[in-house]
């Protein structure tokens, strides 16, 4: 019997220890590489947290005008928030966005000075953009129903049904009139080349006292813009702020922006029945 | 000519240094473990707390008292000796300084770590007319 190929393998428990020493290390480095990053997870969330809390503050102290651009607040916990914009909107001459509203929810856009309702829209027009400028995949095409208020007592109503579909729909919609996608940018708050799904001209002449445009997006699921251009010389009337509040804690930054207009009617309003007297059945 | 066997310096050197390795990583496990437990009471602690402001936020101002009121929420008892309060106070001139009708909300939640306690608190305003009033 040959012992000694059996008995002299030199180096062979070397092999076995390094084979433990690689698990080993293998699974002690994973464990500790987990806890770090756990670790510094739930701090960075923790400091987003108070960071987070801080941008909802200064908001609040720019609603009530105390604080309209720069450094805003300062917590004895360390995070601190700054505010930008919250100036009045649009400026002459320039479209106002909506920020991006959901099936059934209302945008409302102030055609007249919202205080005395006096309109400056002599014969004016206006541009609607609506819709993103791509439909997302599983959503459908965005239609638009537009209600334009006008006169005053008398108030007058008129509505526009617009939508690309329409033929496909057989809603009896508008979709002649309409340009899909808009003829150009434009620019709003959000950005100086914005693109939308769809545009409509709207002719104010010979309405009297337009004061209120209402849209309402139809049929799509995703949250769509909306956005209202007056055709020059006219401009809309300043009506919205748009309050950008970034809060920091340690390496973390928050932001909220809030969007805020002034007398804003409520989504119901366009299904209210208005009487000057009692109404019997 | 004999052959010796033994074990060489090389040999025992090398197995010192890996059972030296392999016992600090296999040290550092269960400080390791601690601490994954310590991030997600962390985190726990938290969602206590944003869960106070966001339920503060819908009380309208005028219904809005100052006062301390202890916090109850069932995640506290995932917490060693975990408890909370939220105070809700008058807006101090250090952070109103311009008269502001706000109330500063404060949410404190502590609990027992292995070492020592741990706090968490955060920080918001509260103005007449703000967000969600």
């Amino acid at each position: 019997m040959n012992y000694t190929l059996i008995m002299r393998q030199p180096g062979q428990i070397l092999l076995i220890l390094l084979l433990v020493m690689a698990i080993g290390l293998g699974v002690g480095i994973s464990v500790i590489q987990r806890s770090v990053t756990n670790i510094s997870t739930a701090s960075k969330v923790e400091q987003s947290s108070r960071a987070f809390s801080a941008a909802e503050a200064a908001i609040e102290k720019a609603l009530q005008g105390s604080c309209t651009g720069g450094p805003c607040v300062s917590f004895d916990n360390l995070a601190t928030a700054s505010i930008q914009g919250g100036e009045l909107l649009p400026y002459p001459g320039e479209a106002l966005e909506y920020p991006p509203i959901s099936k059934e929810s209302v945008a409302q856009f102030w055609l007249a000075d919202p205080s005395t309702l006096i309109s400056t829209c002599g014969n004016c027009s206006i541009n609607v953009y609506w819709g993103n400028a791509t439909t997302s995949p599983g959503d459908v095409d965005p239609a638009l129903e537009v209600t334009v208020i006008s006169g005053l007592a008398p108030y007058s109503a008129t509505k526009y049904f617009l939508d690309k579909q329409a033929s496909i729909r057989n809603n009896g919609f508008d979709s002649a009139t309409i340009t899909c996608p808009p003829p150009a940018p434009i620019a709003t708050y959000y950005g100086s080349i914005r693109s939308f799904f769809c545009s409509k001209t709207i002719s104010l002449s010979g309405v009297t006292s337009p004061i209120l445009l209402r849209a309402r997006i139809l049929y799509s699921n995703a949250d769509q813009p909306i956005a209202v251009a007056p055709v020059s010389p006219y401009s809309l009337p300043s009506q919205a702020k748009i309050i950008t509040s970034t809060g920091q804690a340690g390496s973390s930054k928050r932001t909220v922006q809030l969007f805020t207009e002034d007398k804003v009617v409520p989504f119901f309003f366009d299904f209210a029945i208005f009487s000057a007297g009692d109404i019997s059945k | 000519m004999r052959k010796n066997s033994g074990i060489s310096l090389v040999e025992v050197l090398l197995v010192i240094t890996a059972v030296g390795v392999l016992v600090l990583i296999i040290g550092g496990i269960p400080n390791s473990i601690g601490l994954i437990g310590k991030a997600g009471r962390q985190s726990i602690a938290r969602e206590i707390a944003s869960k106070q402001i966001e339920d503060k936020r819908v009380i309208s101002y005028a219904n809005l008292a100052n006062g301390t009121v202890a916090v109850v929420d069932l995640r506290l008892s995932s917490l060693l000796f975990g408890s909370g309060q939220v105070l809700v106070s008058d807006c101090d001139s250090t952070v109103c300084n311009n008269g502001e009708v706000a109330k500063k909300l404060e949410v404190i939640i502590t609990w027992k770590e292995l070492v020592g306690t741990e706090t968490l608190k955060l920080n918001t305003l509260i103005s007449e007319g703000g967000l969600n009033q």
